[in-house]
């Protein structure tokens, strides 16, 4: 089991220089190809844990190793991690989306000719060409999440950190990325979703912690996202469509409406 | 009185416009095909050919030569000419008076004096030409490389790191000052001019930018940044385009020459 973990932390802490206390006493562990989502309510500490679990910041208090060692080289994760944060404004920084897309690569030393194949790849799940050569001021909030994830991406990463990734994207490019996440998890990597919309987390992940400042619940999704009560207290609206499922008195509580469609057939 | 929103607007649309003049790099253009190392070396040649030069003949010159190069690389020479005007006219107006020092040539009831003119004139087609070339390069050139061709130049790197990082930034300024602009105009009536409202503006674009150069600096770390920025090596090749610039260039050094010695 050890072996296999990339990411374990203990006890982690981070209270900002403004008093504010953002993650108390956090526990959390990663495993090759895992998909797993943090969960909760705004300001509840996602955001930083998980740059505490993507090595660009580091807690307080507690413990964290990386591929089971805790003095890693941060420039030895980087080719490994990708990450995509919150804001696409602050993933965009050069002068055009091309530059944008080659920074990642060109930094961890990936060869050119690599690097066009990857982007070729990208250019067709993220509709990049008409884009390459705008300055990124100049996109739309979606395009800008399209090609914040594209950068990260770009790097060919062994486990990919999320922060709230779908939050601009239209239905249509939603699924298609999901789908090319799960194309690609199945190919070995890892993702670590962050989100406080559940309706994309049973999409995205098999294993959820709730976070409250602390680590207030954990285990599957269906195990989590099922159970109203731990969501109702820690500030989450549980699924619609668990809802119905339940006030139906279905057994098994669908977490996504083809779940849902399927179980009212089979009734 | 200060109109904060229209001095802000007018900073905003200028670096603006001053960074969308990267999308002309990926132009098939003459200039663009040709490799960053020449047109580097070239425009410091021809910068040092101009501010030195003593007669109008070459700065005109090679005013001209850009602005034909600029053609040639698809610029239409509306978009050339308004990226380098503002700075001759800022340049006019500091060695102005200079053309009235001394005066002693009667001209429309103004003393002039005569010499002090011919340098103000002098100085501003210097400018000119100078700022011409630096535009044309910029216009041709993606800055990535550019940086790459300044590391394979044996450039300091900490020179190049500044660079990157500052223009970088630039990016994520313009961004929150565009963005303070628009919620500041949401919620306005209208427009006030007031010392007061300027400095709170800027007070909060200041705060704001440090709080967002950290963002910044996270995401440049999470891909891959550790204090030195890297560019796909581009390889230097010579092309039939670049033969040709080198070739006119070094006619240009001919021509000053022949003009200054």
């Amino acid at each position: 089991m050890g072996d296999n973990r990339i990411i374990e932390a203990e006890g982690i802490t981070y209270t900002y220089p403004d008093g504010t206390l953002a993650v108390e006493n956090a526990h959390f562990y990663l495993e090759r190809g895992e998909r797993v989502a943090i969960v909760g309510p705004n300001g509840s500490g996602k955001s930083t844990l998980l740059k505490i679990l993507s090595a660009l910041m580091e807690p307080q208090e507690g413990s964290i190793k990386f591929y089971g060692k805790e003095n890693v080289k941060e420039k030895e994760l980087r080719k490994k991690f990708g990450i995509i944060l919150q804001n696409p404004d602050d993933m965009l920084f050069n002068a055009t989306v091309m530059e944008d897309l080659e920074f990642g690569p060109a930094q961890i030393g990936m060869k050119r000719n690599e690097f066009e194949k990857i982007l070729e790849e990208l250019d067709e799940i993220f509709s990049l060409s008409p884009l390459l050569k705008k300055p990124p001021f100049k996109l739309s909030e979606g395009e800008k999440q399209r090609v914040a994830m594209a950068c990260a991406l770009a790097t060919k990463p062994e486990v990919l950190f999320l922060d709230e990734p779908f939050s601009a994207l239209d239905v249509g490019m939603k699924r298609k990325v999901v789908e090319y996440l799960n194309k690609l998890n199945a190919e070995g990597m890892a993702m670590v979703t962050v989100s406080h919309e559940l309706d994309i987390i049973p999409r995205v992940a098999d294993r959820v912690y709730l976070l409250n400042r602390r680590v207030v619940a954990e285990g599957k999704v269906e195990e989590i996202l099922s159970d109203d009560k731990i969501l109702t207290e820690n500030g989450m609206e549980p699924l619609p469509v668990a809802k119905i499922a339940a006030a139906l008195g279905m057994k098994d509580i669908p977490l996504t409406i083809e779940e849902f469609i399927n179980a009212l057939k089979s009734k | 009185m200060i109109d904060i929103d229209k001095t802000a607007g007018d900073i905003t649309k200028a670096i603006r416009n001053f960074m969308a003049a990267e999308e002309f790099s990926y132009i098939n253009g003459y200039m663009q095909g040709i490799a960053a190392e020449i047109k580097i070396v070239a425009s410091v040649v021809l910068i040092f050919l101009a501010i030195s030069s003593s007669s109008f003949v070459f700065p005109l010159l090679l005013l001209l030569f850009s602005i034909s190069l600029a053609l040639a690389s698809r610029i239409s020479l509306a978009t050339y000419i308004s990226r380098f005007y503002i700075i001759p006219l800022f340049s006019v107006i500091v060695v102005l008076p200079l053309a009235f020092i001394n005066g002693n040539t009667d001209m429309y009831g103004l003393l002039i004096n005569a010499e002090g003119a011919k340098y103000v004139a002098l100085f501003t087609v210097r400018v000119m030409a100078a700022v011409a070339t630096v535009s044309l390069l910029l216009f041709t050139t993606r800055f990535s490389a550019i940086l790459s061709a300044l590391r394979r130049m044996k450039f300091p790197m900490t020179l190049i790191t500044i660079m990157a990082i500052v223009y970088r930034y630039l990016f994520t300024f313009l961004t929150q000052l565009v963005n303070m602009l628009l919620g500041r105009r949401s919620r306005m009536v209208e427009r006030r001019k007031s010392i007061k409202g300027a400095s709170a503006f800027a007070g909060n674009f200041l705060s704001r930018i440090l709080s967002k150069s950290d963002a910044v600096y996270l995401a440049m770390r999470a891909r891959g940044f550790d204090g030195s920025v890297k560019t796909f090596d581009r390889k230097f090749e010579w092309s039939s385009a670049g033969i040709i610039y080198t070739t006119m260039v070094i006619s240009m050094v001919f021509l000053w020459a022949i003009t200054e010695l």
